[in-house]
């Protein structure tokens, strides 16, 4: 019965989606639905269902009617050549439009869900090995991953810690061109793990890269449950303890995921300097995105920060691995399996972003492709075993991929119009007032509903935009041969010594000076044909937003240099500074690293001077005590609110497990800075904020182009000059001979 | 034998009481010109008149006065203004420096003013130097004041023969001026085939106005149409002289009797330069069918004086069609739409108009493009810049290059939609020939320089839906929609308050002009004598006076005709102001005012005169609104006080002036004056016509509620949140327990 109802509301809506209005009619329904979720969005009833559930199918009705508009109104024939390029935006919108439809299905109801407690009894706790996969990371990133393992709060006789060395197989000890390096990492790396008390394993070879090094370690350990962890990750305390009381709460559960905290800025944060303003790309995707799966049982695993249970791994097979995703194809095999999965919204590990443009490139390619892999061999909507909306959802983590086609259409779309005259958008401006505005508008309205905390306005195009270029031919590598792709490690825990551009900006370039050429082919086109001004308005209106992307697109493709060799992030925290010739100071903990903190002493007060030794007394959220032995490296700040700068001294194996703990261990801090940059940016300012960035960027990006070019000039001006000097002598010598 | 025919009509002519009179008539250039004055440029131009000669004159004379106004700079030795008349050079002007203005007078010969649209051309050659100029130098120019000039021609009169298919090109001769007029003298009862006929004779006229009277019997001096049954006829006629022999179905023609007073009591003579056409048939059925006889213009009359129609295949007629329509989603050649093929010559080569009709109720969706497939072909004479351009509607839309000589066929040109407009559009050709050198002291040779355009190139304008807000007067009077969206009037119905003859001669205007405006006879109309039911479903045309009018049409009327002691009707000078509208609608229009409906609402409120008749003595007033109890129809209501203002009413809208400022909903005409003035005011209620779909109705619903679609939308959308939630709210206590 509620399905019949269910049905015939969607129907009449879709015909009321479909019905005629008169141009006027239509702007002022369109607008008065615009300003309704406007209203509403902020309201506080309207952020749980059922009126969420309402909103959001206000919003996409609007969305419908402008879709249903662009399929039965603007599509016309007017040649071959306009056809496909009309066609291929089309196809583009409508992809846009699906994923943003299937996201918002995907949070119509994100579940925050609390912890499963464990039991008091820790006998009756599972026994758990923490596997730590590793193929060419630092042993300085091992170490402080793998002290961190050891510090879980999770008896000692349940918890078992693996380091699994790719790195040094077998096959790589063996290898000629590797292998006395290979040999060496697997020396260090063992010393490294009886150092800490934990496994060490390597295999024969390197097969099925990250999958095949998993599935060798779940051969030769045997705890029920099992954390991944990768290299980078460090994790907090209570990893276990908020994760490992779902598995005896469920028994069909296989899967507890939890989210990445990245502590560095990606690259696009640092070359724009966003990081310490917006939030972090990846928020969106473990705090609104993740929860929403969830609700739907369709959370899957992300490689690492995850428990999962043993015996629903080796009943599929172990991590699967037929695609370079294996952490999302493995869960699509579960969930098939009809067990289920869930994901704890409290960030309990740390770890890294790729530092360069190029590395988050790699690391974004394997992703597309992976995705594009399972879209194209495991055909999600049409998986067996899967409930419909886990289908759904499994869809959408996988068609969002495409993204690169549908922004690099946006991006051509205008440009082929006014510089080539393909006609590719078939409407006139009141129509486009009265159709698309109010849909693109009540899109921003609905995204920020939905992700507005966690994700500014128009800082997913950014991404899409940097990206979009080289996910193009990726992804259809991975389409046209779905095998083809394989596993590459991404790189992390680089240090980038001076600014310098990518090696991939080229396509940014062109880019740039296509979009440039648009606007005085514009004015060429608006002299010439004056019955296309219409079409003409709309593209330089439309070309115009892609040029302030592509301006930002130039800032990201500068790199900017990155010495610090551990991050440092924003902390809080009541702290104590108490110097070794006395005294003591009572101050707040400004940021933290693994190497150092910052902290401002109560106003007034007359602190510790630069040089001073000192031990820094803190208590982590979970009150447990620190004392480190530090050092006064910077006091300033005087009058008000003194400001010191405190590094820490390293005294021994033990002092560096317990700054470990006090940075890394604790996962209030994570919640805090998430926390600390959670805030809304309305889409004017998000444009304003991102139209100053992208200035900014291409300014730094044409200055230190100028800049390296006039070194280059300047260098090959003196080695000429030095040829010059040099020349007579040969030529003496000649005489002389 | 042939003879026999025009000697007895010779021999009528010549009979005592009809008298050959030779007669003048001035004819206003302007009327012919269209426009107020013509302007000749470059050193050899020409602009030509067609003037038209109607069959029933025999033209002897004609005087041609000409007012001119010449360019100072002109040399007089090499100057000049010669006239033809199809094609023989009528007389010379030579342009004086001062003054630079005059006019002058020509004498043309009868001989060739025959019967037809005679070609009178105004030809200048212009100089300003006795050699080495510039060809089209901008002191080259002569001014023709259309409006000054004018032609007085001097006719008798022709007798109207007695051969159907010649009588009725005489008598319904388009080319009548300065109109047609026919009195209907109908059978009571039989309004249907007198409307059918009326509308016959209307499209005989072509697009040009005809003055309909109606009449109980015969009166001297005018043309008359006879409707009725064989015995009405009889009845009428056989008293008078004419012979209606035998019987059914029949279309007749005969000279009119006039009375002849005689010491014996009288008699009737025949004056041959007016005609009877009787239409008669044994029953109603055989009336309708002689008088869709009359309106089918291609039927082949025999050569005799009466037909007798046993059957007639009508064709079955499509919504929206008729002469001149580009039927969208279809592809019409140029030719069906008059423009037959012409080519264009030397450095003046004048332009080319195309009218068309795209559907009066057309919504024309902005964002897509029709279609001209031009076949050209030009001479090898023009310099790289000339070109043939194409206008829409006053705005360039395309050019085609004309170097080097060559053809083009299907040349495709886009257009855009949103240059179109529902209704009448108007289609430009306007070539540029440049020689390839020009310059003083050059011999320009221009026979080289010449472009043809095909009249099988072709126009299509993709599908669109039917869909048009209304009341809209100005289509009513001017593209005969919604009456004539079927061009047979299938859907369309006279509703008649009364049959007095004021009340039935305003009925057969109004019929001519929706006859006129959809370039089709009704044959399917059907009228509604006073009392009768009207049918359902149909477009409505109410005539009558005020409290005639049928109880149902009154009520629904914008405003009350005829109630004294309510609101009575709009006063004219107050009709100006703009309604008060509501912060919404103000908003709306702010904002979205420029995506239409743009239009002022006058005030309805504030203009209306509590009286004590409705509509005053020299009034009469033009309605549109929703049909009562027929969603989507329209009844247009012509309505006065008095019988005799309606008369004058329908004899008004014969006006161009007067049809050009009916719009809205509602249109008051103040007859009293010399020239009727008209106020217009959109009253009525909004409502809309057309079809968009299956669920129009629906459709239609929503479109005179916005607000309700809105309400709709968001009931829906409420609705299925909360059957969504059910489902979730299970969904979630399953995930929260751990399934």
């Amino acid at each position: 019965m509620t399905y019949a109802a269910l049905a015939a509301c969607l129907a009449a809506l879709v015909y009321l989606g479909a019905v005629y209005l008169p141009l006027a009619e239509q702007a002022v329904f369109a607008y008065t639905v615009f300003g309704l979720c406007l209203v509403l969005r902020k309201a506080r009833f309207v952020q749980d269902p059922p009126w969420r559930i309402a909103f959001l199918l206000l919003a996409t009705f609007l969305s419908v009617r402008y879709w249903l508009w662009r399929a039965t109104d603007t599509l016309i024939y007017t040649g071959p050549l306009d056809l496909a390029a009309m066609l291929l935006l089309f196809a583009a919108e409508t992809h846009g439009m699906a994923v943003h439809f299937l996201g918002a299905f995907v949070s119509a109801w994100p579940l925050r869900r609390e912890p499963a407690p464990l039991p008091e009894d820790p006998s009756l706790l599972p026994t758990v090995d923490v596997l730590l996969p590793t193929y060419d990371e630092s042993d300085e990133i091992l170490r402080i991953t793998a002290t961190a393992c050891t510090q879980l709060d999770y008896p000692p006789e349940k918890l078992r810690v693996w380091i699994l060395d790719d790195g040094g197989t077998d096959a790589r000890c063996a290898d000629l061109r590797v292998g006395a390096e290979a040999r060496d990492r697997r020396r260090r790396l063992t010393r490294l793990a009886a150092e800490l008390g934990i496994g060490y394993l390597t295999r024969p070879d390197n097969a099925h890269a990250k999958a095949g090094n998993l599935n060798h370690a779940l051969q030769q350990t045997d705890g029920e449950l099992v954390l991944f962890l990768d290299a980078d990750h460090v994790p907090a305390q209570d990893l276990l303890r908020h994760t490992v009381g779902g598995f005896l709460k469920d028994p069909k559960l296989f899967l507890v995921q939890t989210p990445h905290f990245f502590v560095n800025p990606d690259p696009v944060e640092k070359n724009l300097a966003t990081f310490a303003d917006a939030p972090g790309e990846n928020e969106m995707f473990y705090r609104a995105i993740q929860p929403g799966l969830d609700f739907w049982n369709a959370s899957f695993f992300c490689g690492s920060a995850a428990v999962m249970r043993r015996r629903f791994l080796e009943e599929a097979g172990g991590i699967s691995g037929k695609t370079i995703t294996e952490d999302a194809e493995t869960a699509l095999g579960l969930h098939a399996r009809g067990y289920h999965s869930a994901f704890v919204g409290r960030p309990m590990i740390c770890g890294l972003s790729p530092e360069s443009f190029d590395d988050f490139i790699l690391q974004r390619s394997r992703w597309a492709q992976g995705m594009t892999q399972i879209l194209v061999t495991r055909r999600p909507f049409l998986a067996r075993g899967l409930r419909l909306a886990q289908r759904l959802c499994y869809t959408n983590s996988s068609v969002f991929w495409l993204f690169g086609f549908t922004r690099l259409v946006y991006f051509l779309a205008p440009a082929a119009y006014l510089l080539f005259g393909l006609k590719v958008y078939h409407a006139s401006v009141p129509q486009v007032l009265a159709y698309a505005i109010p849909h693109a508008l009540c899109a921003l309205v609905m995204a920020d509903f939905l992700y507005g905390k966690v994700r500014w306005p128009f800082f997913g195009e950014i991404y899409e935009s940097v990206q979009s270029v080289f996910l193009v031919p990726a992804v259809t590598s991975a389409l046209v041969n779905p095998r083809r792709p394989t596993f590459k490690v991404t790189p992390k825990g680089k240090s980038l010594a001076n600014d310098f551009l990518s090696p991939l900006a080229g396509p940014f370039y062109v880019l740039f000076f296509l979009l440039l050429a648009t606007f005085p082919a514009a004015a060429i086109r608006w002299t010439t044909v004056p019955a296309d001004r219409d079409v003409v308005a709309i593209c330089v209106a439309w070309s115009a937003f892609n040029f302030l992307y592509s301006l930002a697109c130039l800032g990201v493709i500068w790199e900017r240099r990155q010495r610090r060799h551990f991050h440092r992030f924003w902390a809080r925290g009541r702290v104590a500074v108490v110097g070794a010739e006395g005294g003591r100071w009572e101050g707040e903990l400004r940021d933290l690293s693994l190497s150092g903190a910052g902290l401002a002493l109560e106003p007034g007060a007359d602190g510790p001077g630069e040089g001073a030794e000192v031990t820094l007394e803190a208590r982590d959220s979970y009150g447990r005590p620190y004392c480190l032995a530090a050092v006064v490296e910077r006091a300033g700040g005087a009058g008000a609110q003194p400001e010191l700068g405190l590094a820490f001294r390293a005294p021994g194996p033990e002092g560096f497990a317990e700054r470990v703990r006090f940075v890394y261990g604790d996962s209030q801090r994570w919640v805090d800075l998430w926390e600390h940059k959670a805030r809304r940016l309305e889409s004017w300012q998000a444009l304003g904020y991102l139209g100053r960035k992208g200035l900014a960027g291409v300014v730094v990006n044409f200055t230190g182009v100028a800049e390296l070019a006039a070194h280059t000039l300047g260098s090959h001006l003196a080695a000429a000059l030095r040829l010059g000097r040099r020349d007579p002598e040969p030529s003496q010598e000649r005489t002389a001979a | 034998m042939k003879f026999v025919p025009a000697a007895l009509a010779l021999l009528a002519l010549l009979a005592p009481g009809v008298r050959a009179e030779t007669r003048t008539h001035r004819l206003p250039l302007a009327d012919l010109a269209g426009q107020p004055t013509g302007r000749l440029v470059c050193a050899k131009a020409a602009h030509g008149l067609k003037v038209p000669i109607p069959e029933r004159w025999a033209v002897t004379g004609a005087a041609l006065h000409l007012k001119v106004v010449t360019s100072s700079a002109l040399v007089p030795e090499r100057s000049q203004l010669a006239v033809t008349l199809d094609g023989r050079t009528v007389g010379q002007l030579r342009p004086t420096p001062e003054p630079f203005q005059g006019s002058a007078d020509l004498a043309l010969p009868g001989r060739l003013l025959a019967p037809g649209y005679r070609d009178l051309v105004f030809h200048v050659a212009q100089h300003t130097a006795a050699a080495c100029e510039d060809p089209c130098a901008p002191e080259l120019w002569t001014e023709l004041d259309w409006e000054q000039s004018y032609l007085d021609l001097t006719y008798d009169d022709v007798p109207v023969p007695l051969s159907l298919s010649r009588a009725l090109g005489h008598l319904f001769d388009p080319r009548l001026s300065p109109r047609g007029e026919v009195t209907v003298v109908a059978e009571a009862g039989l309004w249907t085939p007198a409307a059918v006929a009326v509308s016959g004779v209307a499209r005989r006229f072509e697009y040009r106005p005809v003055a309909f009277g109606a009449a109980a019997g015969l009166a001297p001096g005018r043309d008359h149409l006879v409707v009725g049954t064989t015995a009405f006829v009889r009845a009428l006629l056989e008293p008078r002289g004419i012979a209606v022999e035998g019987g059914g179905p029949r279309v007749q023609v005969a000279h009119l009797p006039v009375s002849v007073p005689s010491a014996q009591g009288g008699g009737y003579r025949a004056d041959p330069r007016f005609g009877v056409v009787i239409v008669a048939g044994d029953d109603p059925d055989q009336v309708v069918l002689a008088a869709q006889a009359l309106g089918v213009v291609t039927l082949p009359y025999p050569d005799g004086p009466r037909l007798a129609p046993a059957a007639l295949e009508l064709p079955a007629g499509r919504p929206y069609g008729g002469p001149g329509v580009v039927e969208p989603g279809r592809e019409v050649s140029l030719h069906t739409l008059g423009f037959s093929t012409r080519t264009f010559r030397g450095m003046g080569p004048g332009v080319a108009e195309i009218e068309f009709r795209l559907p009066s109720d057309l919504l024309i969706k902005p964002n897509q493009y029709a279609h001209l497939v031009l076949n050209l072909a030009w001479g090898a004479g023009a310099r790289a810049d000339s070109a043939f351009t194409v206008a829409l509607n006053g705005q360039g839309v395309a050019a085609v290059a004309l170097d080097g000589g060559g053809a083009l066929a299907g040349h495709r040109v886009q257009l855009p939609t949103y240059l179109f407009r529902a209704g009448r559009n108007t289609l430009t050709f306007a070539p540029v020939l440049i020689p390839p050198t020009t310059g003083p002291c050059t011999v320009i040779r221009d026979e080289t320089l010449f472009v043809t355009a095909f009249g099988d190139s072709r126009l299509s304008f993709p599908a669109m839906p039917h869909w048009v807000e209304l009341p809209r007067l100005d289509l009513v009077f001017r593209e005969g929609f919604p009456l004539g969206r079927w061009p047979d009037g299938r859907e369309t119905a006279l509703v008649l308050g009364a049959t007095d003859p004021d009340t039935l001669s305003a009925a057969w205007n109004l019929v001519g002009l929706a006859t006129r405006s959809g370039g089709y006879p009704l044959f399917r109309l059907q009228a509604v004598a006073p009392g009768q039911p009207e049918p359902a479903d149909r477009e409505l045309l109410v005539v009558g006076p005020a409290a005639a009018l049928p109880e149902r049409h009154r009520q629904a009327a914008p405003v009350s005709f005829t109630d004294p002691s309510v609101v009575s009707y709009p006063q004219l000078t107050l009709l100006t102001g703009e309604k008060e509208r509501g912060a919404g609608e103000k908003l709306r229009e702010a904002v979205f005012g420029f995506l239409g409906r743009t239009q002022a609402k006058p005030a309805v409120a504030s203009a209306r005169v509590v009286q004590d008749l409705g509509l005053g003595a020299g009034r009469g007033a033009v309605a549109q609104f929703e049909a009562p109890g027929a969603p989507g129809r329209s009844a247009v209501v012509v309505t006065a006080a008095g019988a005799a203002d309606l008369g004058a009413l329908g004899r008004a809208l014969l006006a161009p002036t007067v049809l050009g400022q009916l719009q809205g909903g509602l249109a008051l005409v103040d007859l009293a004056g010399e020239e009727p003035a008209v106020v217009s005011a959109q009253t009525s209620r909004r409502y809309y016509s057309g079809r968009l779909d299956a669920l129009a109705r629906f459709d239609y619903l929503v479109h005179q509620h916005l607000w309700l679609y809105l309400g709709l939308c968001l009931a829906l959308l409420v609705g299925l949140s909360a059957l969504v939630y059910r489902r979730l709210r299970r969904r979630r206590a399953v995930r929260v327990a751990g399934g």
